[in-house]
Formats: structure tokens, sequence, C-alpha cells
């Protein structure tokens, strides 16, 4: 008994020993926490920047389109990287998919850092109405720029009643396990987060215009492209015409136009993702060095007639003869580090025109004067091009596109969007590869596999 | 049997006399001194590292190694006693002759027992209720390695050691009775001389300083370090000076290290030639322009040859007939013969109350390749006091070591190094330029496969990575004896550690120079980074011991302590670009950044990380025996970590044992073979507290950076508040043995192993930000044996024999994801049933004879030509291999002896990177590199191939995956006690002894890649071989 008294004092006396219970209190010095992340304004700023930075998630596009399009072919330094998209043998997974599931994780973690600093615009100390509202409505505008990324990479065409649109997500729960929406819910969402944009940021003028950050106008080339893109020509007019007529960026050439590609200038450059100091979007096509990984299609090479300024600008020849990626290559601050031009002048043209000609009621006129002009402005003794009939300048336009946005991310959505095959050239591809039918699931891109077995509510797309 | 209970209690007696001159606990002291001599044999002759003890006293010192000894007696003084281990201890009355030499009996049914030291306390082996085994010091003294933990291999039993690198001082992968988290990683708890030390970082210990390594694997043992305990602990403890004669030592030891024989054999350039037409050959189209493979571009067989100009023919064939006559052994321009050497000069000795072990060692290592290697100074000192209240010991060491590493490539991956390289440059590419310089290329050819290794031996020429790395440990114990049977203890320590890590890029470098088309401006400009990280553990521990033995059959200790332990880590750094080649190795001239250069915002670009975390603990343990036939273990222990937040963070630990001592029950008196029989059960849980997945996973996390030049704010980690001890129940039954006159001796045991709460990956969708957080949900069970055996062969005068052999089988499988979905784990998948690691791959099926065509199986088992990652299954085992062990023999004869040690593992499975690029022709091949003489790809229909058709590619599939089995003859060591009357006229030596010894010295494996270990990974890839050593020494004690 005496023995169990003791040995049961001295082992409550070590025990009130080790409770050393305020030294068990330890907070990570170095992060924030959900306590005292957002503060003042100038912490919501810090949010907004970061959501800007991960619009940088487009090059993925630009990567992926060029890889299954016909704009691009692997390069003569090529050592594997993009070989098994080339050739469409890509799935769901992190190994054979890698290129072309990019984009998914990218642009829900954009739609995440909106979603977590919107809530916190109101309630944050610091900073005028306008600037709340500026910032507000930056971050409503990438939001859904962000949903229409995911759904022309992962959803088939447009259609309203599709039910494999993308998730909508309008707040912040890292738990959630949302299902896929129909595409209309989606384009519903979308055109609601850019119509709320444009009324809360201010206008611009060609003074203030800045292509960093989002504002009335660039808000409406996204609005031009995204109306394209479901099939409202008209809207596509109305919104593109609103870019044109401002003339705050309008369209340039020569020695203007080729400075746009180094950074020289930011003529055209209507929204652009900035690159400061890193090789970023420079390093898709090429490695260090000189090494070309991917190179540009000798079907692209051959499309630009001479005089066409943009080849020079587009396309480069190395030592060996071979050709390279010249855009989003030279830099006039330093090799490769360059910004991604996300959306330029010249594409509202191309949208005008395309959607002139596709319109219920075509304007053919019009259509082909947009088309011209541009041509105009990139070929040297251009002279301009009558069409007979719509179809005639639908094709111009979108080999116009082929030529102008290449390796910006366009071409394989555009084939997409026009129910065309991918046609490469008998240079560029082994028979294998060589096409892509248009009714192909292929043009529809895997939903990663991980996110499908993190969120068992999410429908893979058929074919994966 | 002489079992007579007056014996016995001589016995105890001697037993309690020899711990307390390792534990140094109180005793009385006499005054008046005068001295014996003598020395001391057994049968076969002369022994050494016998205890000489005055009873009564604590007083006592060791034979040295050819068995003399030296003591000074007291004047009351009546007896002395000689023990160690597997003899019965004499006692011997002093008379009146100076001279004692009794000669030793080995053991027969008493024998002094192995203590296990636990950290904590020290137990003999009768009473302790766990699975534990004792590495003694003669396996880990003199050999040429820079990490003592790389010498567990095949030592002890249930214990995984897998040498990561060949990299000098580099730890091993150590996992005891297999992996026991998910993401917590399964890294033992470390205790040198009882403070928990720093996991992994040993290189500034020097394990000749060290006397036994105990490695303790239940949940008995475990449960003394609680939350700490579960993935095992490796308990070091170092040599101490024993009282008596001042002892000198010097050791030096010399030897090479050398490349190990690989299984891939590089082609020639005439092999390679060969491949490259047949692949241009097939393939044709693009192929004929292909300058990467001369063997089919210079070829008249190519069709481009008919378009060219004879005078362009002509060129290409003197072309081809000059490169034809190259053939670079790039394993020679890579590999070198590193040498080795290590000089120790130790000091020991004590007088009544105080005795002293200090020793001072120089140890250089160069790696196979230039420029890896350590170079270490350490120096140890120990100090033990004791009178009859007060115990004192300190044990510290200091210890320095500078280290070299291979450069990085820039730009590439990290396994494009030493080892990857020389398997993949063409034999046809040229060292050297004709002025002596590396062929490093021209313009554009960064990386280019025609002039990678150049450019990589250019690049180590150039470049220099190395740390310096400073580490103190230190610890005291001081005891108190309160009364008879109450003693109190507190022992305190530190365990510091400053790395400094330095990388120079030299802008000289080819691949750094716009001659190459470099195009990066912080490459441009050259760079020099720094970085310090220092790690500070401190530990407090009192404690309480109570202990009595009533009415001599009833033996009880209680003890209570409390642990507190604090770790600290803190690194800065930072990067300055722009150096000038003058100055190269320090970051003292740097470029200033300006709109030109680009490097403003670059310069410096400083580091900084900081971390701490707190443990605190209560303990109490409980023994009970009775009759020296049963006991009984029990304790309790509860825990609280800063990692975990209040609402979970303390946690209580409880464990119980038994041990039923057969060989004393009386039935069991006339089984005369039975030497010992124990049985022993413990079960009880412990904890992961260095294991956690990370510092503060229950705290949501932001984190800061920059876009265009702009301050950037992002959520980082959302935070676990329901995070929770990961927690590990073992059952573990043994049993140890001895027989016919101990000549067989050894233990089993068998165990399982739960851990409950397993810290699982929770993907959180990527709709809703893509995070992912730690959540406790699963089950992990590991269950297996484990055997000790060893056998006295033959033990006579002058010639003995000793076989031993030890092993483990595991099984490692995750019971319960706790209704988390399966998911891919790096290369492996977790899914329940499988052991972790287990390799997920679609499963190759063959090349299809016709076509050529890689052909892979479908779920449905069908063989299919289209792969789809979907396909992957998990059928084809994991990294950890189930079973692994050693066995070796020890032979004495007369003053030589020679030890032997082979370690194995079975059943392990990895997935060979290296064969896919040296195998591969889409990819490698015709990117111009290197492939393995063993390349055999399809050309022709009916060709049975192992390589698909180049027209075909090929992806990661179940045929890399291969068996990672080995049996390596990991230690020869020869030693030489030179006879003393060779050393007779020689005053001042009192002993000699030359050694030679040889690591590696064989390999049998099927394995092809580089080195079958490589650590605890899935996927080998240019990993640093173990290397082969060959080392000699000399030790003399004067």
């Amino acid at each position: 008994m005496k023995l169990r008294k003791y040995s049961l004092c001295l082992l409550s006396a070590a025990l009130l020993f080790g409770s050393c219970k305020k030294e068990l209190n330890q907070n990570d010095p170095q992060s924030f926490s959900d306590d005292n992340a957002f503060k003042t304004i100038e912490h919501v700023q810090y949010g907004v920047n970061a959501a800007f930075g991960r619009y940088s998630t487009y090059s993925t596009d630009v990567y992926k389109n060029a890889l299954t399009s016909d704009e691009a072919k692997i390069g003569a330094d090529n050592a594997g990287s993009g070989a098994l998209t080339y050739r469409y043998q890509y799935g769901a997974d992190n190994t054979t998919g890698n290129d072309v599931i990019g984009g998914y994780y990218g642009y829900y973690s954009l739609i995440d850092q909106v979603n977590r600093v919107l809530p916190n615009v109101d309630k944050v100390t610091g900073g005028t109405e306008g600037r709340k509202s500026e910032l507000k409505g930056q971050l409503l505008g990438l939001r859904a720029i962000a949903h229409f990324g995911l759904l022309q990479s992962f959803c088939k065409n447009y259609n309203p009643s599709d039910p494999l649109g993308v998730a909508i997500m309008t707040s912040f729960n890292a738990a959630a396990k949302p299902s896929r929406n129909t595409m209309g819910e989606v384009m519903t969402q979308i055109q609601a987060d850019l119509d709320s944009a444009k009324n809360l940021l201010p206008l611009v003028t060609s003074t203030n215009f800045s292509d960093t950050v989002l504002n009335r106008l660039n808000v409406a080339a996204y609005q031009a492209r995204i109306a394209l893109y479901r099939g409202d020509f008209d809207a596509a007019v109305t919104y593109s015409s609103e870019v044109i007529n401002s003339g705050i960026k309008p369209l340039v050439s020569g020695g203007e136009y080729a400075g746009i590609w180094i950074d020289n200038n930011t003529n055209e450059s209507l929204f652009r993702i900035r690159f400061l100091q890193s090789v970023g979007i420079g390093g898709l096509w090429t490695g260090s060095g000189n090494s070309i990984t991917i190179a540009p299609s000798d079907k692209l090479f051959n499309s630009y007639t001479a005089g066409d300024i943009r080849l020079s600008s587009f396309i480069g020849t190395n030592a060996a003869g071979n050709h390279y990626v010249n855009k989003h290559y030279a830099s006039s601050r330093g090799a490769r580090i360059v910004d991604l031009k996300a959306c330029r002048t010249a594409e509202m043209y191309l949208i005008r025109a395309e959607a002139y000609a596709k319109k219920s009621s075509p304007d053919l006129a019009a259509g082909a004067a947009d088309l011209n002009l541009l041509r105009s402005k990139r070929i040297t003794g251009y002279v301009d091009e009558t069409f007979t009939n719509t179809t005639q300048l639908i094709n111009a336009v979108l080999f116009e596109r082929f030529k102008e946005l290449c390796f910006e991310g366009f071409r394989f959505y555009d084939l997409k969007r026009n129910n065309l095959p991918v046609e490469r050239s008998v240079t560029d591809a082994s028979p294998q590869w060589q096409t892509l039918p248009a009714n192909s699931h292929l043009f529809v891109y895997p939903i990663p596999r991980d996110a499908i077995l993190a969120n068992p509510n999410t429908i893979q797309n058929s074919g994966y | 049997m002489e079992n007579s209970l007056p014996k016995s209690n001589k016995l105890l007696t001697a037993m309690l006399g020899f711990m307390l001159i390792f534990t140094g606990l109180p005793f009385m002291v006499f005054a008046q001194q005068r001295t014996i001599s003598g020395r001391v044999s057994d049968a076969n002759g002369p022994l050494s590292n016998v205890s000489v003890t005055i009873k009564g006293s604590t007083n006592g010192t060791s034979t040295s190694r050819d068995g003399y000894y030296t003591i000074n007696v007291p004047s009351g003084a009546k007896e002395i006693e000689f023990s160690i281990l597997n003899y019965e201890t004499q006692t011997v009355t002093i008379r009146g002759s100076n001279d004692i030499s009794p000669v030793m009996i080995a053991a027969g049914s008493k024998v002094l027992e192995e203590v296990v030291l636990t950290g904590i306390n020290r137990v003999r082996k009768s009473k302790f209720s766990g699975a534990a085994n004792k590495i003694a010091a003669r396996d880990i003294e003199n050999r040429p390695v820079g990490s003592f933990d790389q010498l567990l291999q095949g030592r002890a039993p249930g214990v995984l050691a897998l040498t990561g690198s060949g990299q000098p001082g580099t730890s091993a992968a150590i996992i005891i009775r297999g992996q026991n988290s998910i993401s917590g990683g399964s890294t033992p708890l470390y205790i040198v001389d009882g403070i928990p030390v720093e996991a992994s970082v040993f290189q500034g210990f020097n394990s000749n300083d060290f006397a036994s390594v105990d490695i303790l694997r239940d949940a008995a043992t475990q449960a003394l370090y609680g939350s700490r305990g579960s993935a095992g602990v490796i308990v070091v403890t170092t040599k101490r000076g024993s009282a008596g004669r001042f002892k000198l030592s010097y050791a030096s030891q010399f030897g090479i290290k050398e490349k190990p024989t690989f299984a891939f054999k590089p082609m020639t350039t005439q092999q390679l030639l060969a491949a490259q037409h047949d692949y241009g050959s097939i393939v044709g189209g693009a192929a004929n322009n292909n300058d990467n493979i001369p063997g089919w571009f210079l070829s008249k067989d190519n069709p481009r040859y008919g378009t060219l100009t004879p005078a362009d023919q002509a060129l290409a064939d003197r072309a081809l007939d000059s490169i034809s006559q190259i053939n670079t052994n790039w394993y020679d321009e890579f590999y070198r013969r590193g040498t080795f050497s290590n000089h120790e000069l130790s000091f020991s000795g004590g007088t009544g109350k105080a005795r002293f072990f200090s020793s001072l060692g120089i140890y250089k290592e160069q790696g196979i390749i230039n420029p890896s290697d350590m170079k270490r100074v350490t120096f140890r000192n120990n100090i033990d006091f004791s009178d009859d209240r007060f115990s004192f010991a300190i044990s510290s060491n200091i210890g320095y070591v500078k280290r070299n590493f291979d450069p990085a490539f820039p730009g590439f991956i990290a396994q494009f190094n030493s080892f990857l390289i020389p398997n993949i440059q063409a034999p046809y590419s040229k060292v050297r330029n004709p002025g002596g310089s590396f062929a490093t290329g021209g313009n554009g050819d960064i990386g280019n496969s025609k002039h990678v290794a150049a450019q990589y031996l250019d690049i180590k020429n150039l470049d220099k990575v190395y740390n310096d790395q400073a580490k103190v440990t230190l610890g005291v114990t001081l005891g108190y004896k309160i009364s008879e049977y109450l003693s109190a203890a507190i022992t305190a320590g530190a365990d510091f550690r400053e790395t400094q890590n330095s990388t120079y890029n030299s802008r000289e470098a080819f691949v750094r120079t716009a001659a190459a088309g470099q195009g990066s401006l912080t490459q441009l400009a050259g760079a020099q980074s720094e970085a310090l990280a220092r790690f500070i553990t401190t530990s407090v521990r009192p404690s309480l011991t109570f202990s009595k033995t009533f009415k001599d059959k009833h033996e009880v200790e209680v003890t209570a302590l409390s642990e507190y332990i604090q770790e600290n880590s803190k690194g800065i750094g930072f990067t300055g670009f722009g150096i000038d080649p003058r100055t190269p190795n320090t970051a003292g001239v740097i470029e200033q950044g300006n709109a030109g250069n680009q490097l403003y915002s670059t310069i410096p670009n400083a580091l900084n990380s900081k971390s701490t975390n707190t443990l605190a603990s209560g303990l109490g343990l409980l023994r009970y025996t009775y009759d020296g036939r049963y006991t009984i273990t029990g304790s309790y222990r509860r825990d609280g970590s800063s990692k975990l937040p209040i609402e979970t963070r303390w946690v209580g630990f409880y464990s119980v044992g038994g041990i039923w001592e057969i060989t004393k029950e009386r039935f069991a008196k006339n089984l005369k073979a039975l030497n010992t029989l124990r049985l022993r059960v413990s079960y009880g849980g412990s904890g992961d507290a260095n294991n956690f997945p990370a510092e503060y996973l229950y705290q949501s996390t932001y984190g800061t950076g920059t876009y265009s030049g702009l301050t950037t704010q992002v959520a980082t980690y959302p935070g676990n508040p329901k995070a929770k001890w990961e927690t590990t129940y073992t059952l573990n039954t043994g049993v140890d043995f001895e027989l016919f006159s101990r000549r067989v001796y050894g233990d089993i045991n068998w165990y399982d192993k739960r851990t409950k709460d397993l810290y699982v990956t929770r993907q959180l969708p990527a709709e809703a930000g893509g995070f992912s957080i730690e959540v406790n949900a699963g089950e992990l069970q590991n269950t297996g044996f484990e055997w000790n055996i060893n056998a006295d062969v033959i033990r006579k005068k002058d010639f003995g024999i000793t076989v031993f052999a030890n092993g483990g089988y595991n099984k490692n499988k995750l019971l319960s994801l706790g209704g988390e979905t399966p998911y891919e784990f790096g290369t492996s998948f977790l899914k329940e049933g499988l052991p972790l690691g287990s390799h997920y791959e679609v499963k190759w099926g063959g090349v299809d004879a016709a076509t050529g065509q890689p052909l892979y199986y479908d779920l449905d088992g069908k063989l299919t030509n289209v792969y789809s990652a979907s396909n992957s299954v998990s059928d084809f085992g994991t990294w950890e291999a189930p079973w692994k062990g050693g066995f070796g023999t020890n032979i004495r004869f007369k003053d030589m002896e020679i030890s032997l040690l082979f370690s194995w593992q079975r059943g392990a499975y990895k997935s060979d990177n290296l064969e896919y690029f040296v195998e591969n022709p889409v990819g490698f091949l015709d990117g111009g590199y290197n492939q393995s003489a063993s390349l055999n790809f399809w050309k022709k229909p009916g060709d049975v191939a192992s390589t698909p058709s180049p027209l075909y590619g090929t992806n990661f599939s179940s045929k890399l995956i291969h068996k990672a089995d080995f049996l390596r003859l990991r230690d020869v060591t020869f030693s030489y006690n030179i006879p003393r009357n060779a050393l007779v006229g020689n005053k001042f030596i009192s002993s000699a002894r030359f050694f030679a010894q040889a690591s590696n010295l064989f390999l049998w494996t099927k394995w092809k890649g580089i080195d079958p270990e490589a650590g605890a990974v899935n996927i080998n890839l240019g990993e640093f071989p173990n290397p082969r050593a060959f080392t000699a020494g000399l030790n003399v004690t004067f």
C-alpha cells in the first residue's frame, strides 16, 4: 500500500513537471493564418496581384493548342517532351496527359484565389470606394475568364444544354465537391461576372490604359472572344467594335509591329501576362541554349506569303537550318524573358470579321474590310481581296487566325469550334498522327485523373 | 546444475558490481592502496576486456588486448572480481601475492547477462520484456564509413538499412519493422548517451567512439520514448573510461575506394553506330536527316547519301571513319580511385572516483567520383565521477565535417549527374579538344547529347558545391542517492548542428557562356549561394527511481520521470549573381543590379526559414520480479506536442510486458542442454512526434510572392484543425535461448504492429483550389518475425569459429484508408490491402513480334497496343524488401581473427529508370545518347525483342520493374594481435594490432542498374553506388 502511494506520488510529480503548457503553443513564425491574412486594403491588393499572376496558367492553353494542332511539329532537339501529346496518345493521367490536363488545376486555383479575396474587400481597413470597386471588378473579370478557359479546354463545342460543362465556383470552400454544371449555366455565370466587372471597373483612356490589369476595355475584348465562342455573333460584333472603336489600341505595322514581340512596346496589346524575370512562356518551345524542343510546323512556315512581316517575328532559323518559334523567344529584355500577349487588337478584327460572316444576316463587305485591313498592316504591298460568299470569308478568316494568332493558344480551339479536323502536313508528322478527325474525343481534353479521384462528383469526359 | 542459493546470491552481487561500474552509481572508496597485476586468460589464451573490480569499491579496470591488467587495491579490500560476458564471474581472494592471474571459465548455466541499454535506463536482459539487439563495438570499429548508420545493414534483425548514397558521410535509410507512416516517414529515434540527437546527421560522430548500438523494436521499450518511439529507437552508447592505468592508443588506417562493377555495359562505338544504322533504316523519314545519329546520318545506306554531291559524300565517309576511331571509356573519365585515411588518438583511465575517455579523430575519405569527399575532425570527452551519494557523467562530442559534392548541371534533372552521364554519353564523343580544354561544343550546344559529358566535366572542374558542418553534442547526468532504495537523477543535453552549404556556379563554365548560347541572365552572370542551417535540440529529463527487493524474492522497481524537449531550426541564405571568376567561391564581389543586367531584384536572393517545436512528457515505469522467474513490467506516459492543436495535443500511451524465465523453474533443471530459456511478451502504444507530416499541420497558412514586380499573397495550406496523434500499438512475443553449454544462443521474436489514425493525404477537389491536407484516417499493419542465432562451432584454445545469422520478415499492409480515396503517392498507389510503396504501372505485355509495337495489358488482362495509364495496376510489389538480414562468421586462430559479414534482402522490387535511358531507341538512341550493349529492339517481323520497334515509343510500364534482391559481401575484416613476445623489450607499447578490412567486396544481384539500394525509393536513377573499399591499419596501445 505504502509503495503504491509512494509511486503514485512520484508519478504525478513527474507529470506536473512535464506540463510546460505555454511552450506547447507554437505558431509558424513564417506564415500568416486565416486570422491575420487580410487586415488592410494592401493585403487585398496582394491577393489581387496573385490572382493576376495565376492567369499565367493561360500558357498551358498556348502549349497544348500548339502540340495538338497543326501549327507545331516536334523540334530537332526534342528529347521526348510533348511527344506523346503530339502523337495524340494522351490520357487523363499525369504521365501521358501532363500537357493536356494542364490548366484544370491552374484555372481553379485562380478561381479559388478570387473567391478567397473577394469577401475581404469590404472588410479590410483603408482604401477608397473607388479602389475597392476596381479590385472587385478585376477579381470578377478574372473569375469569368478562368471559367471560360475551363470551358474551352475541357468541354465539347458550346451547347447550353450539354450537362458536361464545368463546376461553377463562386465561393471558397476547400472541401467542396461540386458537380459539373451545364455549359449554359457556366456561360450565364461568366456573362454575369463580366457584366458586373464592367460596371465596377473605371473607364479607361489611351493615357491611363494598362494592359496588365483588367479594365472596362479589355473586359469588352474578352466579352467579344466569349461571344464568338458561344455563337452570339451580334454580341461579338458589338463587343469587338467597342474595343476597336475606342481607338486606344490601334493596329500597327512594320517595326512597331515587330517591337511588340520583343517587348519593345505594348502596341495592340489589350491584356498581357507578365514574366518579369523568369523564362516562363519563352521556355515552352526551346530549351536552354538554342535547343529546339517544339518547332513551328512546315505548314505554318509555308503559309506566309512574300512580304509578310509576321514570318520573321514568329519564326526563326538557327545555324543548323532548323526553324524555331521566335514568338515568345527573342526579347529586348534578354533571351526568352518575354511577356505572354493574352489578348490583342488583331484578334478583335478577326473576331468581328468572322462574326460578320456568321451572323444570321451576314455582312460580307464589313467582314472583308476587317480582314483586309489587318492583312494590309501585315503584308507589304497587300492588295485587298474580295470575297464572293461567307464560306470563303470564314475560311480566309480562320486561315488568317492560324497565321496571326499562332502560338497564342487559339488554333486547336478554332478548329474544334468550327468542327474541323486537324490536318498536319506530311513533312510535319508521321502518318499515324497526321490527322485528327473532327469528331474525335481527343478534341475535348481529359480532366486530370487525380481530380476525378479527389472529387467523385466530377464526370470524366468520354473516351478517357 | 549448481544452482544453490548462496552462489546465486554471489552471482547477483557480482552482476550488480559489474553494473555499478558501468552505471557509475555511488559506492564506498577505501584508502591505503597496493597494486596488484596479472594476466587473465581462458582455456584458449589471454582474454581482453575482462572487467576487474575490487569488491566493495568502484575501483576497477579492464584487461588489455592480451589479457594484462593492473589495479590499485585499498588495503581493506578482500576480493577481486573478474567478469566478462559469456564467462562465469570469478572472485579471487587477495592474499600475499601481488600477481593474480585467473583462468576464466566459459559460461555454463550462469552467465553474466547482457545489459540492454534503452537510453533511459539499463535493464538486464532477463528483466527486459521487449525486443532489442545489441551491435558491439567490434562490428562498428574501423570501417571506412562516415555515417555509422550505414554499418547497420545485416547486423540486427528487423532492420532495413539501405545505403542511400556512396557520397561520403551520407546517412542510410533505416526502417525498423517496416514503414509505419505514409506521409510522416519512418525515421527511428536516435539517442546518444541518453540525449536525443537529430536523425540522419551523423557524419559529425566518430563511430570508433561507440561502445555499442542497441536497437529497440517493440512497444515495451518504445513506450519509454512514448510519443517518439513508434518507428523504433536506436541507442548509441559511447566508450567510457575504466578505472586503472592511464591508456593511450593510437590507431591509423589507410585505404582506397573504387567503383563497383556494373551490369549495364555501355555500347562501344562500333555497337552504337550499328544500332543507329538499324534505327535509321527502320524509321527513315526525318531520321534520315538526324545528325545526332551519325551511324545512319553519314551512312551510304541512307537515301540522303545519294542526294549528296560526290565531295559531300567523301566528306561523310571521312567523318564516319574518323568517329569510328574514337572509343572513349566515359567511366574512366568520371570515376576515380578514392583514398581513405583515419587517424585516432585516445586516452582513457581513472582513479577511484573519476574516470575519463577522450579521443581525437581525423578522418578523410574521397568518393569514387571527383570531387565528392569528406574530411572530419572529432573530439570526444566522456567524464564520470561518482562517490557514495553523487554520480555525475558528462558526454561531449565536437565534430567538424567538410564535404564536397558533385555539382548540378544547370537546367537539367537532378539525376543528370556523374552516375547517369557516363552511361549515356556516346563513346565517339571526345573528352578534350586538341588544345586540352574540354570538348564542350559550340553555340547552341548546352546539354547537347554530343557534348553533355564534356560539359559536365567542365562544370565539375569549375564549380564547387560543399558544406561545412559543426556539430556539438553534450549530455550531462547527475544522480543522487537519496536513500538505499531511492535515487534521483537529472539528464540534460543539447544537440547542436550548424551546416553551411555553399554553391559556386562559375560563369566560365561553358554552359553558362554566351558562346554556348546561354540566354539566362542569371546563368550568364555566375552565382554564389550560401545557406546556413542551424538545428538545436535541447532536452531535460528528471527522474526518481525506487528499487527494493522484499524478502529476497520480490524485486520492485518504480521510476517516475518527465521529459521536455525543444527543437529549434533556423536557416538563412542568399544567392549573389555576377561573381567575378577572380574571386571564386565567395559572394564578396557581386555585380550590382541595374536595368541593363536585370539582376537587380535577385541580388541578394535571400532565404530564411525558422521553426520551433516542443514536446513535454511525463512517464511512470514499474517492474516487479518474483523469484527471478516472473517479471511484469508496465509503463504509462503522457505526451504533449506543439505540432498538434490544443484539443488533441495530449495523449497517453501505456505498455505492459511479462517475462518468464523458464530455466529457473524446477522442472527445467534436468534439461542439461538448456542453459537459458526465456519467454517474453509485451504490448503497448507509442507515437511518432518526430515524424509528423508537417511542423504546423493544423494551422492554415498563407505565403507571399511576387508577380510582375508586385507583392502577392496566396493561401498555401488550408490546415487540418482536427489533426491528432498517429499511434502505433505493438504486440511482441519473443524467446531468448542458450543451448548446449551456450554454444548456440540467440533470440526469436514475432510481432504485430498496428498504426492507427494513420495520416493519409486527402486531395481536396481541384475545383475547390486543389489543396491537399493530411487527415488521420488510415490503419497500417506491420507483422513479422525476426531471428538472431549464433553458434560457437569450434571453441578451442587458439582456434574458434562462430557463425551467426540474423534476419527478419516483415509484411506491410495498409489495412484501411478510413474511407479516403485510394491515391497515387509518388509512383506508388495507396490502396487497402497493399503494402506501402506498391508500384503502380501499366503491365508490360512485351513486343509484338509481327509489328514491333509495344504491348500492354488492359484491366481485363487482354493485350493491347494502346497505352493508357488508366490500365495501371499494382501487381508489382514494393521497394521495401519483406525479407532481409545478415549472416557471417568470426574465425579466430591464435592471434589472428577474420570476420565476414554478408547482408541480403529479398522480395524488393524497384523501377530501373536507367534501363529506360539505355534501352530506348525513341528519345535516347535517336537523341544521340549511348545505349546499353543489351539493347535489343525489334527490327523485322518475327523478331522476338525486348524493346519495341523504334517506330513506337515506350511508356513507363512494368517493363522497368525488376527484383532488387541482393546478397552483398558487406564486410571482411582481418586482424592480427602482434604477440606480446614480439613486443618484449619495448617498454612503451603494451599491445599492438594490425587489421585489414574490405567493404562491399562482392555483390550478387540480378538488378541491372547502378546499385539495388539507392535508399528508400521506388525508382532508381543516377544513384551514387556503394563503393568497394579496401583499408588496412594499425592500432597501438601504450
